[in-house]
C-alpha cells in the first residue's frame, strides 16, 4: 500500500473518528439523567440533536462505502496541474496530448479534463496511480488535516463535562451586571422609577367604577375584552399545590412590556428554581438578589444568562452565590428608566439539589 | 476518564465540542452536495443557467439563497465545487456571502429574535402583538447584505482569477471553462458517478471540516478565557459600537440562524446590531479558515477588510432611517430597537 492510500484510510478513519462521536453523544445518557448527552450541547427543541445523529450516521455510511469502493476507479479526474505556490513550471496549453504517453496516469472515460498544462513529469512529482493528486494537498497537509480533525474532537470530547464551570457562569453574570449597569450610567446613574403595575392596576379600576360598569367577574385581572385572562393563565401554566404559578426566570422576564400579560400576572404567586447571585446594581437598600437561568438559542456555546431581581423585606439570607434556590413570592412590575421590569417580593428561598443548567 | 473538574479547559472543551456538534452536521450536507455537483453536474449547464448579462448574474446570485439556502458552514466547500464546474466567481462570491443570510431560515430567526416574543415560551408567544420593529431589523439586514454582496460581486468582476483563487482552483475552473475534452480510454472500466461524488465528499469533509475545526478552536480559546473587559467599550458611542460590534461577531463565530438572538440582547445602538448581523455570517474566524481553501491568503484579508468598512458604514448611516417607535413600555419589541436600553434592570 502505497503512502496516498494510507492517507485515504486515514481520512477515512478520521471521518469515523468525528462519526463515533457524534453518534456516542446522541446514544449516550448525561450522568445527571436528565436525558442523552447531546441536549447539553445543542438545542434539542429546533432538533438540532438529530441533525447531529443524521450527520453521524451520514458520517459512518460514507466512510463504509469509501472503504468498500477503495479499489474501484472513480473518474475523479480532479488532479490539479497547477502546482500550488511554490511550483513555478510553465503550465502551457499546446501540445498537451504528447506528455500522457510518458506520465503514468491512469486516464479513465470520464476524465474530460482539459489537461491545460504541459508540464514535465519528469521534475521529480511522482504521481500515483489514482491520479487524483492534488498538488495542494500534499501527504504532509492531509496528515496535518487529519490530525487536526481527529485529536482536538477526541481530548474535547474526553474532557468536556457537559455543563460550564462556576467561573464561566461568574463571568456571564458579570458581563449582564456590566452591560446594566451601563445602562443606568446612561441616565446619570440613577434609576428612575416612574410607576408600578399596581398602580396601574389600580387607577384602572377606579376608572372603571366610576365610569359605573361592574367589571366582568370572570376576568378581574383586566378590563381588555378578548384579552389575556387569569382563566388562560390556569390553562395553560401548571401550578404548585399552594397553587403558585411555575414559570421560569426567562419566561417571566419575557412578559415584562405586555401590558396584558402584566396586569394578569401583578401580585400573583409564582415558583421557580434558579442560580442566585448578588444585586451589584440598583440595590441601595441592600434587599435584593438576582435570580437567574442560561437561555440556549443553538449550542451551549450562546448560552446567555436571563436575570430578574429578587426583593427581600429585610436583608436577604446568607446564600451561597451561583447556587441553586427554589424560591417563591409574588410578581411585581414597575417602570424603571422606561423600561417594564419583573422582580419576585420573596416569601421562600430554599437552596436546592436541583440543577438543569440550561434552557432552550 | 479524567477527574469531574470544572475549570477553564473543561469550559473550553465543553464550548468547542457544542459549536462542532452544531456546524458539523451542515459541513458534511455541504460536502455532499458537493461531492454530487463534482459527479453529476456536467460543466457548463451553470452557464445556461445563469443571466448572459454579467451584472444581472451577479445580482440573481445574491437572492439565490432564498431558492437554496445553505448556512455559512455547508456553503465554503459547495462554492469550491461550484467553482471548479464553472461559475464565474463573481456570482459564486456574492452567492457565497449572500446565501447565509438572504435566506428563509435566517429570516424567520431574525423576525423571531426581534419581535417581542422572542425567547417566550409558548404561552407568551401566543400573545405576539407587534411585529414592526422586528420587520425593520429584518429587511434592513436582507438590504444591506444585497447592496454589500451585490458591491463585492461587481469588484470581483474587474479582478483577474489568479489573484483571487488558490491555484489549483483556477486550473480546474480553466479546464471548465475550455470545456476541451479529451478522453483517456486506456483504462477501459467504466467509472462510477457515485463513487466518484463519494470520494469528493470524503476529501472535501476532510479539509473544510479541519478548517472550521481550527475556527472554532480559536472562538472557544476566546470564550473560555478571555475577560469581559472589551464590553465595556460596547457602550461609549454608536461609531465604536459599530466596530467592536463587528468585531465581536468575528470573533464568536455564531451561526448565522442564531446570532439575532445574541444581537438581540446587546445594549447597543441597533446600528451596531445590524454591523453584526451582516457581518458576522459573512466573515468570521472559522470562515476566514474556511475561505483559504477557496481564496488566496490576500483576497480573504482584503475582503475582511472591505466587507468591515462597507457594511460599517452603510449600518451607520441606515440607522438614521429607523421608523419612529412607539414608547418603550407598550411592548417588549420596543426596547430592543431603540438606541439605547436592551437589558432590563431591576
Amino acid at each position: 500500500m502505497n503512502l496516498k492510500r494510507a492517507m485515504q484510510f486515514l481520512s477515512i478513519f478520521a471521518l469515523m473518528v468525528w462519526g463515533g462521536v457524534f453518534v456516542y453523544f446522541y446514544l449516550t445518557p448525561a450522568e445527571d439523567g436528565t436525558g442523552p448527552l447531546i441536549q447539553k450541547y445543542v438545542n434539542a427543541n429546533k432538533n438540532f440533536d438529530l441533525w447531529v445523529l443524521i450527520a453521524g450516521m451520514g458520517l459512518f455510511v460514507l466512510a463504509i462505502f469509501n472503504v468498500i469502493t477503495f479499489k474501484q476507479k472513480s473518474g475523479i479526474c480532479n488532479h490539479d496541474h497547477s502546482h500550488g505556490d511554490e511550483c513555478d513550471h510553465d503550465h502551457d496549453h499546446q501540445d498537451h496530448h504528447d506528455d500522457h504517453s510518458d506520465d503514468d496516469h491512469v486516464h479513465t472515460e470520464a476524465c474530460d479534463h482539459g489537461h491545460d498544462h504541459d508540464h514535465d513529469h519528469s521534475d521529480g512529482h511522482d504521481h500515483g496511480e489514482e491520479h487524483n493528486h492534488d498538488h495542494e494537498q500534499t501527504t504532509a497537509g492531509l496528515a496535518f488535516s487529519i490530525l487536526i480533525l481527529v485529536v482536538p474532537v477526541l481530548v474535547a470530547a474526553n474532557y468536556s463535562q457537559g455543563k460550564f464551570s462556576p467561573d464561566y457562569f461568574r463571568k456571564l453574570t458579570q458581563i449582564e451586571s456590566k452591560m446594566r449597569a451601563m445602562e443606568i450610567e446612561k441616565n446619570g446613574g440613577i434609576v428612575v422609577q416612574q410607576t408600578t403595575m399596581a398602580e396601574v392596576k389600580a387607577a384602572e379600576e377606579k376608572a372603571a367604577k366610576t365610569a359605573d360598569t361592574p367589571p366582568d367577574p370572570s376576568n378581574e385581572a383586566t378590563t381588555d375584552v378578548a384579552s389575556f385572562t387569569m382563566e388562560d393563565l390556569k390553562k395553560m401554566v401548571p401550578q404548585n399545590d399552594a397553587g403558585s404559578f411555575m414559570l421560569e426566570v426567562p419566561e417571566i422576564y419575557y412578559t415584562a412590556g405586555d401590558q396584558q400579560l402584566m396586569k394578569v400576572l401583578e401580585g400573583v404567586p409564582v415558583e421557580f428554581t434558579a442560580q442566585v447571585m448578588n444585586e451589584t446594581v440598583n440595590n441601595e437598600a441592600g434587599n435584593r438578589l438576582r435570580a437567574f437561568r442560561l437561555l440556549v438559542e443553538c449550542c451551549a456555546a450562546d448560552a446567555r444568562p436571563i436575570s430578574m431581581s429578587l426583593e427581600f423585606s429585610e436583608k436577604p439570607p446568607e446564600f451561597e452565590e451561583m447556587g441553586w434556590f427554589k424560591m417563591t413570592g409574588k410578581l411585581h412590575y414597575a417602570k424603571e428608566n422606561d423600561e417594564w421590569v419583573p422582580m419576585l417580593r420573596v416569601m421562600e428561598f430554599n437552596q436546592t439539589a436541583e440543577q438543569i443548567e440550561m434552557l432552550y | 476518564m479524567p477527574p469531574n473538574e470544572l475549570n477553564s479547559f473543561t469550559d473550553f472543551c465543553y464550548l468547542f465540542l457544542s459549536i462542532v456538534l452544531e456546524g458539523a452536521p451542515f459541513i458534511f450536507f455541504g460536502t455532499l452536495v458537493s461531492g454530487i455537483i463534482d459527479a453529476y453536474l456536467p460543466p457548463g449547464l451553470i452557464d445556461k443557467w445563469l443571466p448572459k448579462n454579467k451584472w444581472l448574474a451577479v445580482i440573481m446570485s445574491a437572492l439565490l439563497g432564498a431558492i437554496f439556502p445553505v448556512c455559512e458552514c455547508a456553503i465554503v466547500p459547495v462554492i469550491r465545487r461550484l467553482i471548479k464546474k464553472g461559475l464565474p466567481i463573481s456570482c459564486a462570491i456574492t452567492y457565497m456571502l449572500a446565501a447565509p443570510i438572504i435566506n428563509p431560515i435566517t429570516i424567520i430567526s431574525t423576525m423571531n429574535a426581534f419581535n417581542d416574543s422572542a425567547g417566550k415560551s409558548e404561552l407568551l408567544s401566543a400573545m405576539t402583538k407587534d411585529s414592526s420593529q422586528a420587520l425593520f431589523v429584518t429587511s434592513s439586514r436582507l438590504l444591506i447584505a444585497f447592496i454589500v454582496t451585490v458591491g463585492v460581486g461587481f469588484v470581483v468582476m474587474k479582478i483577474r482569477t489568479s489573484s483571487i483563487l488558490r491555484p489549483s482552483l483556477i486550473s480546474e475552473k480553466e479546464k471548465s471553462d475550455h470545456e476541451h475534452d479529451h478522453s483517456h480510454d486506456d483504462a477501459g472500466e467504466k467509472p462510477d458517478k457515485l463513487v466518484q461524488a463519494m470520494r469528493t465528499a470524503l476529501r472535501d469533509f476532510v479539509e473544510t471540516a479541519m478548517y472550521f475545526t481550527i475556527g472554532v478552536a480559536i472562538t472557544a480559546l476566546f470564550k473560555a478565557y478571555v475577560t469581559d473587559s472589551m464590553i465595556i467599550a460596547f457602550n461609549q458611542s454608536e461609531y465604536i459600537g459599530v466596530n467592536l460590534m463587528m468585531i465581536l461577531a468575528f470573533v464568536l463565530s455564531l451561526c448565522s440562524t442564531s446570532d439575532a438572538f445574541i444581537a438581540a440582547n446587546f445594549p447597543v445602538p441597533l446600528s451596531a446590531k445590524l454591523a453584526f448581523l451582516v457581518f458576522g455570517p459573512m466573515m468570521d474566524v472559522k470562515l476566514v479558515f474556511m475561505y483559504l481553501s477557496v481564496f488566496k491568503k490576500k483576497f480573504v484579508l482584503s475582503l475582511g477588510i472591505g466587507l468591515f468598512i462597507a457594511i460599517g458604514a452603510l449600518c451607520y448611516v441606515w440607522s438614521d432611517y429607523k421608523p419612529e417607535v412607539k414608547k418603550a413600555g407598550a411592548f417588549p419589541g420596543a426596547a430592543l430597537i431603540e438606541d439605547s436600553p436592551t437589558i432590563q434592570q431591576g
